[in-house]
């Protein structure tokens, strides 16, 4: 229980924590802006994820959107220290995302994709290519479409008056798409 | 030659803990800087007149 809240709570879906085990959970923004308004319960969440082997991971345009408008090198440096230490390790964004993955993105989105920003597809386009290892933790479900992803699971933040929803979301595998076709 | 690059995601040895503590001071000044952040903002809005806003030309 929360002490600057005691009305919030993390509600996981059952065997989250067992299903993220040796993972990697790669971060949206939303869920950095959430651990600064809910710091206690998210700091708690993503320790139980650290001592169950699941390495806690960003992407350079995620700490962009996170840091972009602050006022001096001071906050921003603040901002950036909030971010590292969440994080285990920020991940190298590779040049076949931009060649290979994001491009199949866009076809697969088809219209779905005319509003999804670029920062999205970058981390659609990782999950893609690490289609086994890496998760995205997201509150986004508009630009993850389940056409293209699979809900791997999912927890919920539970507030006085609010119910807020994060999803847990994972490629579909090369293997499903084969059988399909 | 070029060095590749691997394809295979880093590993850590060992995930680093959270200190509560620390982490709660440090989230707290972040929240005081998104909140100015969103207050200068909402002046810089309210100053232009619709057509000049960052908002209308996408900025925002």
């Amino acid at each position: 229980m929360s002490k600057n809240n005691p009305n919030i709570h993390i509600i996981k879906a059952e065997g989250l924590l067992g299903l993220l085990k040796n993972k990697h959970l790669l971060l949206d923004t939303s869920v950095f802006i959430d651990a600064f308004n809910h710091f206690e319960e998210f700091a708690r969440f993503f320790n139980e994820c650290k001592r169950g082997n699941v390495t806690i991971v960003t992407v350079n345009p995620v700490i962009a959107e996170f840091t972009k408008g602050v006022e001096n090198t001071k906050k921003l440096s603040e901002k950036l220290s909030f971010v590292d230490s969440i994080i285990d390790i920020k991940l190298p964004i590779s040049p076949d995302i931009f060649n290979k993955y994001i491009p199949n993105l866009v076809s697969q989105y088809k219209a779905k994709g005319k509003s999804v920003s670029y920062v999205d597809f970058i981390l659609a386009g990782l999950v893609d290519k690490y289609e086994r290892d890496l998760v995205l933790l997201t509150k986004n479900p508009v630009d993850f479409p389940l056409s293209v992803f699979n809900l791997y699971s999912y927890f919920v933040i539970k507030m006085d008056r609010a119910l807020q929803v994060y999803g847990i979301y994972q490629a579909k595998l090369k293997k499903q798409i084969k059988k399909k076709k | 030659m070029k060095k590749q690059v691997s394809d295979q995601l880093p590993v850590v040895k060992k995930q680093k803990l959270i200190n509560i503590k620390e982490f709660s001071k440090l989230a707290r000044r972040v929240k005081r800087i998104f909140m100015e952040e969103e207050e200068r903002l909402e002046q810089e809005q309210s100053q232009y007149p619709y057509h000049q806003s960052r908002r209308a030309i996408g900025l925002t």
